[in-house]
């Protein structure tokens, strides 16, 4: 993956203190080490973010074992007990995580919005 | 090598993303409003629905997953209905047999969308179109990390959702909190209460619905429960947490006197299921397995891609070299194009290789392959949709399938969930068939010697389900029949009570359609199945 992006990311205020400029240049895959309360907490909510506000349900061991997750629509059943989704050939969303220097940064991969998250300690992953 | 691009292979080439973005983006702001001739009904005279799209009696405000503002402008309900109208005739199946109805005399879009499908019966006499839904946009949006929900690990078998109703167990998955050994809950244990409000008869819906489909992690709720062969119910109270279950929990081999047979219980065709199935597949292959049953009773469906990458592993690279997996078939409006897409309508074929969304291989690992001349495939009801399918691909290219257990549920149809002014619509677009053009199935696939068939004979064994059995041992009726029938070519002997509850099961299936279609609301999204 070409990792040659320059993105802004705007208004991180609380952590860079103001809108700086990420490179993405030297960003590598990475993986959470551990999550305890907090960074599990703020991984939902960055996920959230840079998803829009959309309700999402992502599991405590989100990103431990690899730096993606792969999202899709939450099952739902029929009011004839059967699943309505059940013919599906649509690609899912995609949230990425890297290590950028000492920061952990996820992308929300088809429109590559980008947030730094906080309270998460992470650790680049060798790609497959 | 048959490489999975969903976006560029698949019959629908939408994306979740382009699903999701198709919300917002403006693609109609600056369009001039339908005049009034648009918003005049004449019998017949169908105007294209782009020029009715997002019209809305409510429109949006704010914005969608990718701060899109959303496209709705000011309209009307006969916007809506005539959206409906045209979109409806433009790419539901059977277009031709929707009556034209006059959008501007009614006054609700639900009632005017539910209208809108065909009145045909299968040769069974259930409805042909038995998947007509609607959902809250906002809702049916919802994401989740693949194979996680909020829950009690636990899979329910609801015979009913109307009274009088009936609830059991039918899977509990391990280290979830239902599998915590103090609460003692196992595979057929019955639910008599939820909060103190009966199930079978209780009218109290919202109470039922909030214990049984729980939202938010750390919920508890307390179930009156009857264990298996008990007399005496009991009361355990659960706490909901976010469980990511194993879509392919048993995998096992039987060493018989005539070589090692394989089991694989696959539960649902999710993102998560891929490398789970390499996994199972190559365990089939070390131990090379003469015959493989794949427990698909619960099986609703899901991804059809995967269908296609477990028919392969299967099969193997031979037979389904340069075959088709499954064509879409769109109404005669599009021969050849995709409506929704525009893109030309192609064949999927057997994949063959690992896909882009596999977390442990990288794309394109060659899948392995047991080359079975014929599989057992055992089934339920609630064997359904990408299950279907890949008991029709497989038959289309000369495996043998042989069907143990009960009739499947008869969906060989598909949609593209559109939104149009905040509401989801679902209605049938096309269909799918195999390599040799076969399909229709609507009334399922049924064992050869089921009592009463109403769905497409397939070679096997009629078996009733037991909800009390171990799955995955060899004393489950479904296994058993299928190791019976392996080595002796026979059935287990249907009694005559089972007869009576084939044809009983029927009736009351179609019954609980016809309600379920009365249900004009939409499902909501946390509860899944609406208890009335």
């Amino acid at each position: 993956m070409k990792l040659n992006r320059i993105v802004s990311v705007t208004c991180l205020a609380a952590f860079l203190g103001g809108c700086k400029t990420v490179s993405l240049e030297n960003a590598k895959p990475a993986v959470v080490t551990s999550h305890s309360d907090q960074s599990i907490s703020a991984l939902r909510a960055a996920i959230k973010d840079v998803l829009n506000n959309t309700q999402v349900t992502v599991a405590g061991n989100a990103f431990t074992q690899s730096s993606r997750l792969v999202l899709q629509r939450k099952p739902i059943i029929g009011p004839d007990g059967l699943p309505v989704q059940t013919r599906v050939d649509e690609s899912p969303i995609t949230i990425k995580l890297y290590k950028v220097q000492n920061k952990c940064v996820i992308e929300y991969v088809q429109n590559a919005k980008l947030k730094i998250v906080e309270d998460l300690e992470c650790e680049i992953k060798a790609e497959k | 090598m048959n490489s999975i691009r969903l976006a560029k292979h698949s019959m629908l080439a939408s994306t979740l993303v382009l699903g999701l973005l198709a919300c917002g983006g403006g693609d109609n702001f600056g369009q001039q409003p339908p005049t009034s001739n648009d918003l005049t009904w004449t019998m017949g005279t169908f105007q294209a629905a782009s020029v009715y799209k997002n019209f809305c009696q409510s429109p949006r405000s704010g914005t969608d997953i990718n701060g899109n503002t959303f496209p709705d402008q000011q309209g009307s309900t006969a916007h809506e209905n005539f959206w409906l109208r045209s979109w409806s005739n433009d790419t539901y199946l059977w277009y031709d047999e929707l009556p034209d109805l006059n959008p501007n005399s009614y006054s609700d879009t639900l009632t005017y969308f539910g209208l809108l499908k065909t009145d045909a019966t299968t040769p069974s006499g259930n409805p042909r179109d038995k998947f007509h839904f609607t959902y809250n946009t906002a809702e049916y949006q919802q994401l989740v990390q693949s194979g996680t929900s909020v829950s009690y690990g636990i899979d329910w078998l609801l015979t009913s959702s109307t009274p009088p109703r009936d609830l059991y167990i039918r899977f509990i998955e391990p280290g979830s909190p239902a599998a915590n050994p103090s609460l003692n809950l196992a595979r057929g244990v019955r639910v008599l209460e939820i909060d103190g409000v009966n199930f079978e008869n209780g009218t109290d819906t919202a109470t039922l619905n909030a214990g049984l489909y729980p939202s938010t992690d750390g919920e508890s709720h307390t179930f009156t429960v009857l264990d298996a062969g008990a007399s005496q119910s009991r009361q355990v109270t659960i706490t909901a947490t976010e469980v990511t279950a194993d879509p392919v929990p048993l995998v096992d081999t039987y060493a018989t006197n005539s070589g090692t047979v394989g089991y694989i219980y696959f539960n649902d065709h999710n993102f998560v299921s891929e490398d789970r199935l390499y996994e199972a597949m190559t365990q089939m292959s070390n131990a090379n397995v003469s015959d493989l049953v794949l427990d698909l009773r619960y099986n609703g469906g899901g991804l059809l891609y995967i269908a296609s990458q477990l028919s392969y592993m299967i099969a193997g690279a031979t037979a389904t070299n340069n075959r088709t997996f499954e064509l879409v078939r769109f109404n005669d409006k599009h021969p050849t194009t995709n409506p929704v897409t525009g893109q030309a309508i192609q064949p999927t074929p057997f994949y063959n290789s690992i896909s882009q969304y596999s977390d442990t291989y990288a794309q394109g690992t060659p899948l392995p392959s047991l080359s079975l001349n014929r599989v057992f495939i055992l089934s339920t009801a609630g064997t359904c949709s990408a299950s279907e399918a890949i008991i029709n691909a497989l038959r289309g290219i000369n495996i043998e399938v042989i069907l143990i257990g009960e009739t499947t549920c008869g969906k060989p149809y598909g949609f593209y969930a559109t939104d149009n002014c905040g509401t989801t619509y679902f209605t049938i677009q096309f269909d799918g068939v195999n390599d040799q053009g076969q399909g229709g199935y609507s009334d399922g696939f049924s064992p050869t010697n089921t009592p009463s068939t109403p769905g497409e004979l397939i070679t096997g064994c009629y078996v009733e389900d037991d909800i009390t059995s171990v799955l995955g041992d060899q004393a489950d009726p479904l296994i058993a029949a299928a190791l019976n029938y392996r080595v002796s070519g026979s059935c287990p002997t249907i009694s005559m009570s089972q007869r009576k509850s084939v044809k009983s099961d029927i009736a009351s299936q179609a019954a609980r359609r016809d309600k379920a279609d009365a249900i004009k609301v939409p499902v909501k999204f946390n509860q899944k199945i609406y208890l009335n």
